[in-house]
């Protein structure tokens, strides 16, 4: 069957290698669209992914990371004195003006993280790359992603500016810490933090983060500090999968990549469909004769499935390695298509499923085809 | 003119000589229902037996499509049996016929039908996988078959590249894969010159009568009678007369 399959869409080449592009072009959108979504997710909820905390507090209500309203440091010590807690740590998110070499502001997303000696911090700058990142917690001290780099207009460990006019210098570089709001991520001490945004008052706090301890199970430690008035807690799990969604619900982003996918999965399959239909029209009165004889209808459908399965195979393929391409060029625009096993692996079951339905009309039609029908002219 | 069989005697016979192979008793196929019915045959009755050539002749229209299709088993009779294998198959459902054509039948038609994108050897391989999917050797009893009725040194060639004698030869040799007893053809040689016209009858003769196959041939060529046992004449859906034709041919 895979070889009648193969030869009789081997027959017609230029219809054949219109089909393959077809199904391509429809693996290579599903791959680019939804990795985009998952590399955008993935930036979304790094800086919590990168976390060791086992506990992410913050004020009830708070929707997202990035926009989360901040309370005083007495929560702060009220969460650290709850049973169970090991460790607990401040963390300030916000945002603030970052002073351009040129005179310009750009607005920059402040994490405010603890740099105390002697512990080893639940979150810290990750993947550094250039400068000595011990040198946070001197007053002033920020470390950002090479990425930024052009943005910031800046050009070197040891740059000095100012932040909400407070004076700041580069000690440290990192790779891969990207915003997913347009706002490059400057990290920095609690201290150096609350210094860049005076307009949240004294000692403001966006998150503690709980460390519980051994043998304590964190689901009892969570339920106690939502006990306290006006917090909820959540593992890193959760305040990550809240995030994403957040931002993929709350903006129609995720909407609108998924959008695209499906329109590619239509491309393939009217493409696909059409071609396998015209085929199967071609040879109709050849699958009749073999009807005449004898054949069993599975047998005809196997011949057309084949020719589908094939069909998403080689578009497979010829897809997979343009959404490879594609990665690589969009990598260049600081643009993350996050192409996994899980990816791959799924997308070549809904390329395979797409073909096998774009043959249903096929299918139909051999199996209704008369075989009989051979006997009139 | 030469011999048409490459190969014969080591065939497996398919029945004894004169073992009639079906039988169509008191058939009627009415289309339509109504004032728009038409009845396309009526009252026919016919054996076809092992070692014959039967040809149905008539004007178009005249019911030899519609008598040979219910032959074939691919088409119900309003009324009358159908005996292959020495039952009434004419209630059955689609579901049991498949593998009584498959069995009994082959069958020829008069455009080939062959698949362009596949060797004459690969035409008849897939027709013996397509009949019984469990069939082991389909390429070796295409060689066969192919060689049987001469085109062995041809059996890589696709359709295009072969006349259309040998077109026919191909789909008379995908015909016989599974060996079925009874071979049907409808104007097999309608398509091709008179001298290879012949030959292709002479080939279905020699099947019918080294093998003891019966073949039966729908035709409007007069000049073929020579090479039929009987002469089916069908006329406005009844059967007019079944004659038997002085052979040109002695029967071995």
């Amino acid at each position: 069957m895979w070889n009648l399959a193969r030869k009789l869409l081997l027959h017609d080449r230029l219809r054949f290698a219109v089909a393959i592009a077809g199904v391509s072009v429809s693996v290579m959108l599903v791959l680019v669209q939804v990795g985009l979504y998952y590399g955008f997710m993935d930036t979304a909820s790094s800086i919590i992914d990168a976390s060791k905390a086992d506990l992410w507090v913050g004020k009830k209500g708070n929707e997202s990371f990035e926009f989360a309203t901040p309370f005083d440091d007495r929560t702060y010590y009220r969460v650290a004195q709850v049973p169970g807690v090991l460790h607990a740590e401040r963390l300030i998110v916000n945002f603030a003006q970052f002073k351009l070499a040129d005179g310009g502001d750009l607005g920059i997303q402040v994490i405010g993280v603890e740099t105390a000696p002697g512990h080893h911090p639940l979150l810290t700058p990750w993947n550094v790359v250039a400068g000595d990142p011990r040198r946070l917690a001197e007053p002033g001290a920020i470390v950002l992603d090479r990425s930024e780099y052009s943005k910031l207009k800046i050009d070197r460990v040891g740059h000095r500016t100012e932040i909400s006019g407070v004076r700041a210098e580069v000690v440290a570089l990192t790779s891969g810490i990207r915003s997913f709001t347009t706002s490059p991520i400057i990290f920095t001490d609690v201290r150096t933090a609350r210094s860049f945004m005076p307009q949240l008052g004294a000692e403001p706090v966006t998150y503690v983060l709980v460390e519980v301890a051994p043998g304590v199970d964190v689901a009892s430690v969570q339920a106690r500090i939502n006990a306290l008035p006006h917090l909820a807690s959540y593992t890193t799990a959760e305040m990550s999968r809240r995030t994403r969604t957040y931002w993929s619900e709350r903006t129609g982003v995720g909407a609108g990549f998924f959008t695209t996918a499906v329109l590619g999965i239509i491309v393939g399959f009217v493409v696909v469909g059409q071609i396998l239909y015209s085929g199967t029209l071609q040879y109709i009165r050849e699958y009749g004769t073999l009807k005449a004889m004898g054949a069993r209808n599975s047998a005809v459908v196997r011949v057309i499935l084949s020719q589908a399965m094939i069909s998403a195979a080689l578009g497979f393929a010829v897809g997979a390695p343009l959404a490879m391409a594609m990665r690589a060029a969009m990598k260049g625009a600081n643009l993350t298509v996050a192409l996994s096993p899980e990816l791959y692996a799924v997308t070549a079951a809904i390329t395979a499923v797409m073909c096998a339905f774009a043959a249903l009309l096929s299918i139909v039609k051999v199996l209704r085809l008369d075989p009989a029908s051979v006997f009139k002219g | 003119m030469t011999a048409a069989l490459a190969v014969n005697e080591t065939f497996p016979s398919p029945a004894p000589r004169s073992t009639t192979l079906a039988r169509l008793v008191n058939i009627a196929k009415t289309y339509g229902s109504g004032e728009t019915a038409v009845a396309a045959l009526a009252d026919a009755t016919l054996d076809i037996r092992a070692g014959e050539v039967t040809l149905i002749e008539g004007p178009s229209g005249s019911g030899k499509t519609t008598l040979i299709s219910i032959l074939g088993l691919l088409l119900t009779p309003t009324a009358g049996e159908v005996w292959i294998e020495g039952k009434n198959v004419a209630g059955l459902g689609e579901r049991q016929l498949p593998g009584l054509r498959a069995r009994n039948f082959g069958f020829v038609f008069q455009g080939f039908n062959l698949f362009p994108a596949l060797s004459a050897l690969e035409n008849v391989a897939i027709a013996i996988r397509m009949k019984d999917p469990r069939a082991r050797n389909a390429d070796a009893e295409a060689r066969r078959l192919l060689e049987l009725v001469g085109l062995g040194p041809r059996m890589k060639h696709l359709p295009a590249d072969l006349s259309g004698g040998q077109k026919q030869r191909v789909a008379i040799a995908r015909a016989l894969g599974g060996n079925p007893p009874i071979l049907v053809g409808d104007e097999p040689t309608a398509a091709l010159d008179t001298k290879t016209a012949l030959s292709v009858m002479e080939l279905l003769r020699e099947l019918a009568s080294a093998q003891g196959r019966a073949v039966v041939v729908v035709t409007h060529d007069p000049r073929l009678e020579r090479f039929a046992d009987r002469v089916v004449r069908v006329e406005d859906g009844l059967i007019q007369a079944i004659t038997s034709p002085a052979p040109l041919r002695s029967q071995p």
